[in-house]
């Protein structure tokens, strides 16, 4: 399976443009020295500032089991969870488009957290799962994990602008 | 630090679209990376309606050691691209680059072409046709069904959008 590479170039009024290669490989070792490689040879017929470089990679979902989109579904329906991390400052948004609507409590519009599906989401986001034997743990955009969840409900958004943190 | 970001996209049956993220710290493998995008994306479907149509993983890659420009030159311009396009000889399926601030002394002269003696294209069009041994494998840029490219068919100086 290939990977994608994605460049972001500024030029001197700081406006950003991006340029983007697919590799042969999804190895890590193969996909960065490759993306070494072509950095430095782009590089070389560029005049302006080359600030990242990001390897995209395609996860394989063809195993999902119940992953269809039901009749009534609809992005705009929203589960909402926010998390504390260890810092205490930053918070962590995580929506969920087309929340299963028996996850919501219809009298205060907060999701059931001690419904499998949410308390499964919780364990994943405040403890990690194990892949392959290694826990892995999502985090803030600054690397701390997340301690606790804050607060968890059902609202609406407008899906053009219904993005996660 | 550099964060990996898990992308997760949604399509409900309206065919409307909606994306959430979660981030994971950047000390796994890519292997692991994967794992947890799957493993994530099914728990994540048990709470949805809508169908879950594409996850990826974005790694950051470090690139401070490879002596890149940091600083734009005073003329450089976002507008101003190399565009290349190569093709597999037997497919005929193309890859298309746009290269943004290209500088055009690169150029043939009085041509929009890239001078195709110029050592720094011969080195990028050779990347893209011959590949590149990384620790005895040959790795090299494909089309988006994977296939490895064969020949430059177009190298020249244009001004647009990316």
């Amino acid at each position: 399976m290939s990977t994608e590479i994605i460049i972001d170039v500024r030029d001197r009024r700081n406006k950003s443009a991006s340029t983007s290669v697919r590799c042969s490989s999804d190895t890590e070792a193969q996909v960065v020295g490759f993306a070494e490689s072509w950095l430095v040879a782009i590089g070389a017929l560029l005049n302006g500032a080359i600030r990242s470089a990001v390897a995209m990679l395609t996860v394989d979902i063809s195993g999902l089991t119940g992953n269809v989109a039901a009749d009534t579904s609809d992005c705009e329906e929203i589960g909402s969870f926010e998390f504390k991390t260890t810092n205490g400052v930053t918070k962590v948004d995580v929506n969920i488009p087309a929340i299963l609507e028996t996850l919501v409590d219809n009298d205060t519009g907060d999701i059931i957290q001690s419904a499998s599906a949410v308390a499964a989401f919780l364990t994943m986001m405040e403890t990690g799962i194990t892949v392959s034997g290694t826990l892995m743990a999502p985090c803030d955009v600054g690397g701390d994990s997340i301690t606790t969840l804050n607060y968890a409900r059902e609202r609406s958004r407008n899906s053009g602008t219904n993005k996660g943190s | 630090m550099l964060v990996g970001t898990v992308n997760f996209t949604f399509k409900d049956a309206k065919g409307k679209e909606s994306f959430t993220r979660i981030r994971i710290p950047s000390t796994f493998t890519f292997l692991e990376y994967k794992g947890f995008g799957a493993a994530a994306a099914q728990v994540v479907a048990n709470m949805s309606t809508a169908e879950i149509t594409e996850v990826s993983v974005s790694i950051g890659i470090d690139i401070s050691g490879l002596g890149l420009n940091t600083v734009a030159a005073q003329f450089s311009d976002w507008f101003n691209k190399a565009f290349i396009q190569a093709n597999n000889a037997v497919s005929g399926l193309i890859a298309k680059f746009n290269l943004p601030t290209y500088d055009d002394s690169h150029n043939a002269t009085g041509s929009k072409n890239l001078d195709p003696t110029d050592a720094d294209v011969i080195a990028l069009e050779t990347l893209i046709t011959d590949g590149v041994d990384i620790g005895g494998s040959l790795i090299f840029p494909v089309t988006v069904r994977d296939e490895a490219l064969s020949v430059v068919t177009i190298a020249e100086e244009t001004f647009r959008k990316s």
